[in-house]
């Protein structure tokens, strides 16, 4: 009997609308997944991918589900007042719960299975080579296998938790804000601990990553791991199904409460019986007025709204997530740093994504609630008949959801603000009505839509999914997997970044402006619209004869359509868009039709004269600069290839010879023949001009920032440059093949640099002279000295002049910052910054100082007279090294202070780091093509510890080696990826944190003194003007000058040796 | 005042609602009757504009409503079968709403209204509580007393006495015929009595259709000295129709259409509208048959 009733539980919950909706967007869902994860060919039918897709698939996918079907299938009863007419049978509550929990858990189980078929589908339509059908058959096995075993045990958990929640609470909102609150914690646990599934930079702390191989409701802890534990994983799906059926048992015995215990009964008082006379009905006559509707109506929403206890419960909640998220983090700038926590920072914990995301959820919950009251109230058959006036229902149920919507960013920025003053950092209001501002207006279009799709659309479930596709759209990659890259194709997003403390909002405030513009006229024709399409009691469905209506709504569409074109016009100010598809279809290009070019001799840029015109105030910089090209190669060249950045084309070039020209647009190229070759030591010169707008309607670039704050422009990628460049193909191998390029041939950097073509080899290095121009109270740097300094129509010039070739790496910047000099054996060391950032500018300018003082000493002197260090923004790289020119973010390197978790401060070997790069990447590096970044970043790293073991003493350098180890130990535990030397590692943890560790692990047994012997070998041999230096040739000059290493040297740098096998003997404790 | 002409209306599934209604109305109390599904409530919700005819005319004063009904839902006092109200608010706070989305935004008018339509429906005592916790019949007092408010010059209740007890169901009796002296009042209900007895007019729905109209003691006038009331009798006297049985005082009676005494047990009975009812309920009943 009980099989009979769960299988008709089962036919019932199948029956459902919501159910038919469910199944097909399951195989939908799951086919996008299987798409949209990339992943090179030959492992698209690995086991870690088919356990990749699936635990995204259930990570996504399951709660959502789970909640929107429990919401259904527990309330179904008390949802459509059957529960007295349920309450009358012979099955008790307890068991017609259960039944209904097995019948749910049954659905989900079978959406999962649809789910992984939609995954295997998505997987067949991505492949380009299909295996035989025993191999996909065992695919498709695999992929429901992994499906059961990770969706079983959790949709059983998650049953048993609804199921619960619906015996706590007569509304299933709970059930709702339940699932949102489960995804969303999984996804900051996955983070949190390190979980591949979620990119996070952050090393777990031990006892997080035990608990979560025991706690896992997904099991994806111990499944990802690189070896995963079996033991572990049967103890945690066993702990997970115990948890499952003890609360489905506390749940079970909780069912026999009665509902009625939530209603207050009902009373009766007698009637009271006296003489009556006749009824007096003399009123006046009336005009009902709309404004007059429009405040009742938006007042009484608002009164019922606020007095629901769920809606403080929901608060309540909301303040503990906001506490939760921004009271650990206020005040760490990065681990071992504090920060002294403003408003901005509290504010971006939150603003970018939580209030955003659940801010939409809200909107489209109390959307639906105040649409769907009166009909649930049965409350329409009254409100119908009455003289309402269409443009005031509506409207006042928009001016209801923005009171709650402004109540909860008031909320939001309370429990903020209790975490600062529990912090003890300062309260900007200022700050707090801003955020208000920015995260509240996108999402008061969003919900002025949902309220006028609701109002159109007449079907609940129609009118939801719509909305739930524009917030799917909105907050997932589906929109990308789709092809729909434009940004007003991404509903009610704005191009606004996360505001630091040194620019602000500045950089993108125009370009939010103009976006939420389009998306509040985009809402208030849908809400017109809307309004006019209201057919309550009429015969026609639009009220044709309101002619200011209509022409109301042609006005709001033309509107919109000039906005847009607006936006169209703002981006393509910024320069040429291309989608992803279409620039790896133009790089392709390039390859195809200049590649051969590669093999002609090139001129090379020996000088660079360059004038710079900033104009921060309109987000503008003009620059005009001439190239002085010379032939170094024993032959002439007779053919130019003169490439620009395909996105920012030049406004004029010119070449001072007599030359033939083929422009080929679209890429950028330019192919000039010339009429009499440049012989082997002759020069000619390049002009060209450009001129660079950033309006903000698009996110920054790293390397051109245009604020009225701090502009900054690097000439790489928007000078011309000169020759085929190999960095621009492509280097993704399915690409390659989708493309018809020839296969790159997958070898170790090592092998490469053995038969690579040395007379390829060499610096782009150049004399450069430039001249830059700003306003009045703002300072500027470059590369070079600065020479000459004076004012002219209320302009601030500055010219700079490098004595000797630099590297090829211009950057310009222009700001009103202070000033802090020393001077070091010749070179001026230099720290600009906010004048309210000066903390630490001295620890810094020390670090400059030792660094260069030590490498100047050790390896050779530097290349240059002055080094510039500049605060920068807190976006893009923490750090960024250019020739003599250094940028560190203002938050890491200016306002964070040491604490005590690290004896050492960040900022200080931040900043060493940096330095070292104008060795190890200006220097060294960075000439041979085939080499790696191991001489860039690696042996910057190396300098690391030098510094501070020197200088802040053993146990700070002996920190920083555990403190990698902690990291690299992490990555690696996720890392499936074949394994390599250090030389040919291209992934990050392997270039810094396994770095780190093998230097240390060297020195441990050799210490300094042959490393720092290799590297002056080094230079000597190829220093500039000789020819550079590869990886490998460092690793011979070490195994040279310790040649009784050379096991080791080779274990750590040459051979792909796991890490385990030597880091036990590595030191991380001072004995 | 009110004019429906050709009125039809079929819902999506396909039921046919309203067939082919015509109706004069004017001041007075009209009465609808019909079986359930006879097309009752729709027909009131049609002339309320909730829902709009398929095809027909709906003129107030004159003027089509189905182009503008706000014409109509000003003058319209509506009390629908089944209702809700909100929750968290009191009697008087949601009358007060109702009314100011009526149109009576002066203030002191407004409370005299309110307070008046609450000693019309017996409710002042229960103004501060919630109409959410109110019992069936308390909530249907509050439904009459918000239709009343406003300057309702037609008056559309539909069963506005279900759930009533018997005092209340004469107090609002005695109200609706009070109301209907000046206004129209167009009701419907299940008891033929009520019809009987307040409704100067009556129109009797079968399958969407006016199958009569009138009068009310005209349409069963003629039944006059027709109606004959006895014990059960298996089989039926010849030439009888049987109408209804009923226990009187717990013994089963019969009552029957005849055009003269079918047996000795039965006596003549004065017609009613309820045989009236039942026996053009079986002459369209026999005729779809």
């Amino acid at each position: 009997m009980a099989g009979a009733r769960i299988i008709n539980e089962v036919q019932l919950n199948l029956r459902q609308p919501l159910c038919w909706i469910l199944a097909p967007l399951a195989g939908l869902f799951g086919f996008f997944v299987g798409r949209g994860i990339h992943v090179r060919q030959a492992e698209l039918f690995s086991d870690p991918h088919l356990l990749h897709l699936v635990g995204a698939l259930c990570m996504m996918a399951l709660p959502w589900a789970t909640c929107l079907l429990a919401g259904f299938a527990l309330y179904r009863a008390t949802g459509h007042q059957m529960y007295e007419l349920t309450l009358a049978t012979p099955l008790s509550q307890a068991r017609q719960q259960a039944i209904q929990a097995t019948g749910l858990c049954l659905v989900l189980i079978l959406l999962g299975i649809l789910a992984a078929l939609g995954v295997q589908a998505g997987l067949i339509s991505s492949a380009e080579k299909l295996p035989d059908i025993l191999g996909l058959l065992i695919a498709g096995l695999k992929l429901q296998g992994l499906q059961l075993l990770i969706g079983i045990p959790a949709v059983l958990l998650f049953v048993s938790v609804f199921w619960l929640l619906r015996n706590l609470s007569p509304s299933p909102l709970l059930v709702y804000l339940g699932g949102l609150l489960w995804f969303i914690s999984y996804m900051l646990l996955a983070s949190a601990s390190g979980s591949p599934l979620m990119a996070s930079s952050q090393t777990p702390t031990p006892w997080l990553l035990n608990t979560m191989g025991y706690l896992d409701w997904f099991g994806l802890s111990v499944l990802m791991a690189k070896q995963p534990d079996l033991i572990l994983l049967g103890a945690n799906r066993i702990l997970v199904l115990l948890a499952a059926f003890t609360i489905a048992f506390t749940a079970f015995h909780l069912a026999g409460r009665c509902f009625t215990s939530w209603a207050k009964p009902a009373s009766q008082r007698p009637a009271q019986q006296r003489a009556r006379t006749p009824a007096v009905f003399a009123f006046t006559a009336v005009k009902p007025q709309g404004f007059v509707q429009f405040t009742a109506l938006a007042r009484l929403q608002c009164a019922q709204a606020f007095k629901r206890p769920m809606v403080w419960l929901l608060g309540l909640v909301w303040c503990f997530v906001v506490l939760g998220e921004t009271y650990p983090s206020l005040n760490q700038a990065e681990p071992g740093a504090l920060l002294a926590g403003l408003s901005l920072d509290a504010i971006n914990r939150f603003m970018w994504d939580l209030v955003p995301l659940f801010g939409s959820m809200l909107l489209l919950y109390f959307s639906d609630w105040l649409t769907r009251r009166d009909q649930r109230l049965h409350f329409t058959g009254i409100l119908h008949a009455l003289p309402l006036s269409p443009s005031a229902v509506l409207p006042a149920r928009v001016v209801s959801l923005l009171t709650l919507l402004l109540a909860f960013l008031l909320l939001t920025a309370l429990a903020s603000i209790v975490c600062q003053w529990l912090k003890q950092s300062p309260i900007g209001l200022g700050d707090y009505g801003r955020f208000i501002l920015y995260a509240g207006l996108p999402l008061a279009a969003l919900g002025t839509v949902f309220v006028a799709i609701q109002a159109v659309i007449q079907n609940r479930l129609a009118a939801l999914l719509l909305c739930f596709l524009l917030l799917i759209l909105r907050f997932t990659p589906l929109a990308d997997l789709l092809g729909l890259h434009h940004p007003l194709l991404r509903p009610f997003a704005t191009p606004l970044m996360p505001a630091d403390g040194y620019i602000g909002y500045s950089a993108n405030l125009d370009g939010f402006r103009a976006f939420t513009l389009f998306w509040w006229l985009l809402a208030a024709l849908l809400l017109l619209t809307a309004i006019l399409a209201n057919r309550q009691g009429r015969k026609s469905g639009v009220h044709w004869r309101n002619i200011p209506a209509l022409l109301g709504l042609a006005a709001l569409a033309s509107l919109l359509v000039q906005q847009g074109t607006d936006i169209q016009t703002g981006l393509d100010a910024n320069g040429r868009n291309l989608d992803p598809d279409s620039r790896a279809a133009m790089l392709a290009d390039y390859e195809k039709g200049y590649r051969s070019f590669a093999e002609l001799p090139m001129p090379v840029i020996a000088r660079v004269n360059t004038r710079v015109d900033f104009f921060p105030k309109q987000r503008q910089v003009r620059v005009s600069g001439q190239y002085h090209l010379e032939n170094p190669h024993a032959q002439a060249v007779r053919t130019l290839l003169i490439g620009e950045y395909w996105q920012t084309p030049l406004s004029h070039i010119s070449l001072d010879a007599k030359a033939e020209l083929e422009y080929n647009r679209k890429l950028g190229q330019r192919l000039y023949q010339l009429a009499t070759p440049l012989h082997p030591g002759q020069s000619l010169s390049l002009d060209f001009s450009l001129v660079l707008v950033q309006n903000g309607y698009q996110p920054l670039p790293t390397h051109k920032i245009l604020t009225e704050d701090f502009s900054y422009l690097r000439a790489i990628p928007y000078f011309p440059v000169i020759g085929y460049l190999p960095i621009r193909e492509l280097g993704s191998e399915d690409l390659r093949r989708q493309f018809d390029l020839p296969e790159k041939p997958q070898q170790s950097v090592e092998l490469a640099l053995a038969s690579r073509d040395k007379n390829k080899d060499g610096y782009d290095w150049s004399l450069m002279e430039t001249q830059i121009s700003t306003p009045l109270g703002y300072q500027s740097f470059t590369q070079g000295e600065l020479v000459k300094s004076w004012q002219q129509d209320k302009r601030q010039f500055r010219r700079f002049v490098t004595q000797q070739p630099v590297r090829n790496l211009q950057g310009f910047i222009a700001a009103p910052l202070k000033l802090s000099t020393r001077h070091l054996d010749g070179a001026k060391l230099q720290v600009a910054y906010l004048p309210q950032h000066q903390t630490n500018v001295e620890m810094t300018l020390d670090a400059m100082a030792q660094t260069v003082s030590f490498l100047s000493t050790h390896i050779g002197p530097y290349n240059g007279h002055t080094l510039t260090l500049v605060e920068k923004p807190d976006m893009g790289p923490t750090g960024y090294a250019l020739p003599q020119l250094l940028l560190i973010g203002s938050g890491v390197g200016f306002r964070a202070l040491q604490n005590t978790e690290l004896p050492y401060s960040q900022a200080y070997r931040r900043a060493v780091h940096e330095t070292a790069h104008q060795w190890f990447g200006h220097w060294f590096g960075n000439g041979i093509a085939q080499d790696s970044a191991f001489l860039v970043e690696s042996l910057a790293k190396y300098v690391e510890l030098v510094m501070l073991e020197r200088y802040r003493g053993k146990a700070a350098m002996l920190a920083l080696v555990a403190y990698e180890r902690a990291r690299y130990e992490t990555a690696e535990g996720h890392n499936r990826q074949a394994l390599l030397s250090l030389v040919s590692a291209d992934s990050p943890h392997d270039q810094y944190a396994r770095a780190t560790l093998a230097f240390a692990r060297l020195r441990q047994t050799v210490g300094d003194t042959p490393i720092l012997a290799a590297l002056g070998e080094l230079n000597k041999k190829h220093g500039y003007p000789a020819p550079p230096a590869s990886s490998v040739d460092f690793v011979n000059a070490l195994v040279r000058q310790a040649p009784a290493q050379r096991e080791l040297i080779e274990t750590l740098f040459t051979r792909p040796v796991p890490v385990a096998q030597w880091l036990s003997e590595l030191a991380t404790e001072q004995p | 005042m009110l004019q429906l002409h050709n009125i039809h209306k079929t819902y999506r599934d396909g039921t046919q609602a309203l067939k082919n209604i015509s109706l004069q109305l004017g001041t007075g109390m009209l009465g609808l009757l019909g079986p359930n599904g006879a097309g009752k409530s729709s027909l009131m919700r049609t002339i309320a504009t909730i829902q709009a005819p398929d095809s027909g005319h709906i003129l107030f004063e004159g003027r089509d409503v189905g182009q503008e009904p706000h014409l109509l839902r000003s003058r319209l006092g509506y009390l629908p079968q089944h209702f809700g109200v909100y929750p968290h608010i009191s009697c008087y706070a949601l009358l007060e709403h109702l009314a100011m989305l009526k149109g009576v935004k002066d203030k002191p008018q407004r409370r005299r209204q309110i307070d008046q339509v609450l000693a019309l429906t017996n409710l002042t005592g229960h103004a501060t509580r919630q109409p959410s916790h109110f019992s069936g019949g308390l909530l249907q007092r509050f439904g009459v007393a918000q239709a009343l408010l406003g300057n309702p010059q037609i008056l559309i209740f539909d069963e506005p006495t279900e759930g009533l007890d018997p005092a209340e169901r004469l107090r609002l009796h005695q109200l609706l015929h009070d109301i209907a002296q000046t206004r129209l009042v167009l009701f419907s209900t299940h008891i033929v009595e009520d019809i009987e007895h307040l409704a100067g007019h009556t129109a009797l729905l079968l399958g969407g259709a006016i199958v009569a109209s009138g009068h009310t003691r005209a349409l069963f006038s003629n039944l006059d000295g027709k109606i004959w009331q006895g014990p059960p009798k298996d089989p039926l006297p010849c030439n009888t129709q049987l109408l209804s049985q009923r226990l009187h005082y717990g013994r089963p009676v019969v009552r029957l259409f005849s055009e003269q005494c079918p047996a000795a047990e039965f006596e003549p009975v004065p017609p009613s509208l309820q045989d009236r009812y039942f026996l053009t309920l079986q002459k369209h009943t026999g005729e779809i048959a």
